[in-house]
């Protein structure tokens, strides 16, 4: 994981300082960036792991492969931090050391790179977090895949705690104790101090900055890393044209766009090209709708399962969010605490939450993917709602108390407004996340043994399926015979799709109404 | 929309009736342990149609001697009555005006206007929203009650304030550098308007106190200025200002006065 | 001013709209202040009076010359006749920005879309200002807040038209 987080730092330095710097560079990395980070990228795991062993069996290959996810899966933001610090550097830095001679290598490392180590250590904080979930599931996952397992805090707590050969409960318990346990030592020790050092290499002297506390950090990353900035992107806002660096960026988001297909053509092309091979003309044209119904039902499954989990968590969390963020005793006694919580990714808590979940009888499965989905979003929503109270400027509570506005009065007219730009934000992030969660929350289990836990169908649970099954030329699934490797191309390819589609559609508009009705531009 | 004139039938100050009795007011903050004093021993009183200024250096705690006398904070010791009855708490014959105007960003004009309203349970909607529309047209924004403050220019937004407090119909105004986050142009213009807006006959404010850094905005608009040192804030002096209004800002009076309460300052 | 000959020319030519950042209250002080002091005026010396940087003031002059308040010529700022007329007045001041307001852009193309429509969002104004070929002042872009926000400030201040809650401009009720 350290290894992955340290390839992260690197690489985002990298391709930050090159897109900050380089405005070329800037039209193609940039909307790239953007289009990875709203995606789910866990579900092309199965891909990159197959891939991988191909080219390097073994444990050492898994090992990559799980490296490698988590280090997609951590550098999106941190590539974004370092990108606005470098692009925030004041002139005068750059006119002085363009003045004073010194060559590009040393540029960097005394300039941008110190600069932006601020911006790092945020983002790191909570790239360890969202790093811990695919973590987890990616040991998961490549447990699944290959029988090859990478030794983790992962496969440990899926052997220990799913049916199989090395079941063990204690050992499950145990595990998660240890997971407890590091990720609050890393929380308090490490993090913390880093950020407090990278603090002295801040430019300026935003006062807030110094004394932006854990809730912000969280929250400026949120907005971050969720808010594309093809949401930035109006419609019909001018007449004219628009900010040439946006129409910059709608260029390159759509080369990002097509270099995209173009990859994801090259990578599924073999396997689609082998799912016609094995397949006789015949079986194929009675097999691919097959398929496809399969990837739209599971599809259409998920998206209710996805958005009747996202009112719960919204009916749980703005109310809790609101009091925590009005009560200043509440406030700093909870939020290390909640912190501490948010790391620690949902998989890893099935094994504890099944036995509880099975007293549903019938709807255990439904149950237990909904906590899972909760746990993946709640956190999103009420990190935002607090900010949004937070952030409110002291003035207004005293005018509301000068004013001697009742509690509803507060609630409707202040409270509830206040909230809905960061609401906003928080909801987009926690419906990205859901995604990824359904790969995990709708099919838990050891390849070849009984899951821990499942659902009846949804795209999640066609995404696992499909991969531990990549060698089967057809398997039945839900009673319909589908090949595998079509099926998992098929199910990534629409999940992708409806992903962007909905984000560029529904969320773009959602995300537009709020900041113009709702910010708080004092 | 534009007043002009300041010559509004009001005499000045009544010292006979006092309004607003500040009465060894202080107030300490307790920091590490220590109790840290922030004001010592505060009296002041401010008369009918009166207009008191506070001021002094940066750090002489007036913004929290402005919020005593709101009832938004409580002193360590001392008092402040409002016609003999001692102010606890928030009350509705007091109105504030802040430096920042804290308008909700989504409502309108005229909805920020009727929101200050909220608790008056004794009047009906229809009532709240004419009482409203009078008090923008008052502080010079009829038209404007659609506007949502961001489409508002800064002077505008603290017009909106201003028909906050206007609205509620209160006995006493109290101001926080209600013109320091505008630029020079706009506060002016304000500033010549507002007094004769504030204290007039059929006005329901009977004092204003307002806090400001600003020696010439004090010497154009108060009838009294009440200088305060630094940390711990305590009373240096309390100046009687009696130019004639309306004020000059060229004239040799007006200079002389801006003089002396500089060096009381300095 | 410029009224009937600009309009002539035939294709539209590009007619400067007024600067976004400047308020009625500013030209009204520019004008009260460059009056009170005799009718012509150094810009510097007008700067000092008014309490701002030339580069807030040379925004507020243009404005007064595009509504014939005021001429600048070398540094010299004089009021017009018209000028005169609107310092001395306090009654009138209002009702002569509102007739000199309605000759000139975006004004002209606002009142004439809302007497052929009802009402009109900032949007249709915009739209309608750039089929003219009308150009931004100072501002290569013709942006849509800030048309909005110069339509809000001037039109709305001088009673030319009204603003209803749906966010559009509608005639003034009597």
């Amino acid at each position: 994981m350290i290894v992955a987080l340290i390839f992260s730092i690197l690489f985002s330095l990298a391709v930050g300082i090159t897109a900050a710097r380089n405005k070329r560079a800037e039209t193609i990395i940039i909307p790239l960036l953007d289009v990875f980070q709203s995606i789910p990228i866990l579900g092309f795991f199965p891909i990159v792991i197959v891939g991988i062993i191909d080219v390097l069996p073994g444990a050492a290959g898994v090992n990559l492969a799980v490296i490698f996810l988590i280090f997609t899966s951590m550098s999106w933001n941190i590539a974004f931090g370092v990108y606005g610090a470098v692009k925030s550097i004041p002139q005068d830095y750059l006119d002085l050391s363009s003045l004073s001679n010194s060559g590009s290598l040393q540029r960097i490392f005394s300039l941008y790179i110190p600069s932006s180590l601020a911006s790092i250590a945020y983002n790191t904080q909570i790239s360890w977090a969202v790093g811990l979930f695919y973590l987890i599931s990616s040991e998961v996952i490549s447990a699944g895949v290959v029988n090859t397992q990478v030794p983790g805090i992962g496969t440990a707590i899926l052997n220990f705690g799913t049916p199989g050969p090395l079941a063990n409960y204690d050992g499950y318990l145990y595990s998660l104790l240890i997971l407890v346990i590091a990720v609050t030592i890393w929380q308090f020790l490490f993090l913390r101090e880093f950020s407090v050092w990278a603090e002295k290499y801040r430019f300026g002297d935003d006062p807030r900055a110094g004394r932006k506390d854990a809730l912000m950090k969280m929250y400026s990353w949120v907005n971050q890393r969720s808010i594309s900035k093809l949401f930035l992107i109006r419609p019909g806002l001018g007449v004219t044209t628009m900010t040439s660096s946006l129409s910059r960026f709608k260029r390159g988001f759509k080369y990002a766009l097509i270099i995209l297909i173009v990859l994801f053509l090259a990578i599924e092309t073999p396997s689609v090209a082998m799912a016609v091979r094995n397949g006789v003309t015949a079986s194929l044209i009675s097999s691919l709708p097959a398929d496809e119904s399969v990837v739209l039902i599971g599809l259409a499954l998920s998206f209710v399962r996805i958005w009747y989990v996202y009112f719960i968590t919204v009916l749980i969390a703005v109310p809790v969010g609101v009091v925590i963020a009005l009560h200043e005793r509440a406030y700093n006694a909870l939020v290390p605490l909640i912190e501490v919580i948010a790391s620690i990714p949902g998989p890893a808590l099935l094994p504890a939450l099944v036995p509880f979940t099975l007293l549903a009888g019938g709807f255990a499965g439904e149950l237990t993917a909904a906590i899972i989905i909760f746990l993946g979003m709640v956190w999103y929503v009420l990190f935002n709602v607090m900010a949004g109270i937070r952030t409110l400027p002291g003035d207004l509570w005293e005018l509301r108390r000068s004013l001697m506005v009742s509690t509803s009065q507060a609630w409707r007219s202040i409270y509830l407004p206040a909230i809905a730009t960061s609401f906003v934000t928080g909801s987009i992030t926690a419906i990205g996340a859901a995604w990824n969660t359904l790969i995990v929350a709708e099919y838990f289990g050891i390849s070849g043994e009984t899951p821990l836990t499942q659902v009846g169908d949804g795209i999640g649970k066609i995404i696992v399926v499909a991969t531990y099954n990549q060698g089967a030329a057809s398997i039945v699934y839900n009673g319909v015979s589908i090949s595998p490797g079509l099926t998992l191309a098929l199910a990534i390819l629409s999940m992708t799709a409806l992903v962007v589609c909905f984000n560029l559609t529904v969320w773009r508009r959602v995300y537009h109404y709020a900041t113009k009705r709702f910010a708080y531009n004092r | 929309m534009v007043v002009a004139s300041s010559d509004n039938g009001t005499k000045g100050p009544d010292v006979s009736q006092p309004v607003i009795q500040v009465e060894h007011v202080s107030l300490s903050f307790a920091k590490e342990k220590a109790s840290m004093p922030a004001l010592v021993d505060i009296s002041l009183t401010a008369y009918k149609n009166e207009f008191v200024a506070i001021t002094g250096p940066s750090g002489c705690g007036k913004s929290t001697l402005l919020r005593i006398i709101a009832g938004l904070v409580r002193p360590t010791s001392g008092s402040v009555k409002l016609a003999g009855q001692e102010i606890t708490a928030p009350r509705h014959e007091i109105a504030m005006i802040f430096q920042t105007f804290v308008l909700l960003p989504w409502k309108t004009s005229l909805e920020n206007v009727v929101f200050g309203l909220s608790t008056r349970t004794d009047l009906g909607e229809e009532e709240k929203r004419k009482i409203s529309m009078s008090a923008l047209e008052s502080a010079g924004l009829s038209g404007f009650e659609n506007v949502y403050p961001s489409e508002l220019s800064g002077g505008m937004k603290q017009r909106v304030g201003i028909a906050r407090a206007l609205a509620l119909q209160p006995q006493i105004l109290l101001m926080d550098e209600p013109f320091s986050a505008l630029d020079n142009l706009t506060a002016d213009r304000l500033r010549r308007e507002i007094y004769s807006l504030l204290i007039n006959p059929s006005s329901t404010i009977q004092t204003v106190i307002m806090v400001s850094h600003n020696v010439e905005e004090i010497v154009e608009l108060a009838d009294r200025a009440v200088v305060l040192s630094p940390r711990p804030g305590h009373v240096v002096v309390d100046m009687r200002n009696e130019l004639p209004r309306p004020r000059s800002k060229k004239s040799e009076e007006f200079l002389q006065s801006v003089d002396k309460l500089y060096s009381y300052l300095a | 001013m410029a009224d009937r000959k600009g309009q002539t020319a035939d294709p539209p030519k590009r007619i400067p709209l007024m600067p976004g950042n400047v308020r009625a209250g500013q030209v009204i002080s520019l004008v009260e202040v460059t009056g009170g002091l005799g009718s012509t005026i150094n810009a510097a010396r007008l700067a000092d009076e008014l309490g701002a940087d030339i580069a807030v003031l040379i925004p507020i002059l243009d404005t007064a010359e595009l509504l014939g308040l005021v001429k600048a010529e070398k540094g010299e700022v004089t009021l017009t006749e018209f000028g005169q007329k609107f310092q001395k007045t306090t009654k009138e001041k209002v009702r002569l920005l509102t007739s000199q307001l309605s000759k000139i852009e975006p004004f002209k193309t606002a009142l004439d879309l809302v007497s052929r429509k009802g009402s009109v969002s900032t949007e249709e104004v915009a739209a309608a200002l750039q089929s003219k070929g009308i150009e931004w002042y100072h501002e290569p872009d013709l942006n849509v807040d800030l048309l909005r926000t110069i339509l809000i400030h001037w039109a709305i201040y001088a009673g030319l038209l009204s603003y209803n809650k749906e966010g559009r401009f509608e005639p003034v009720k009597k």
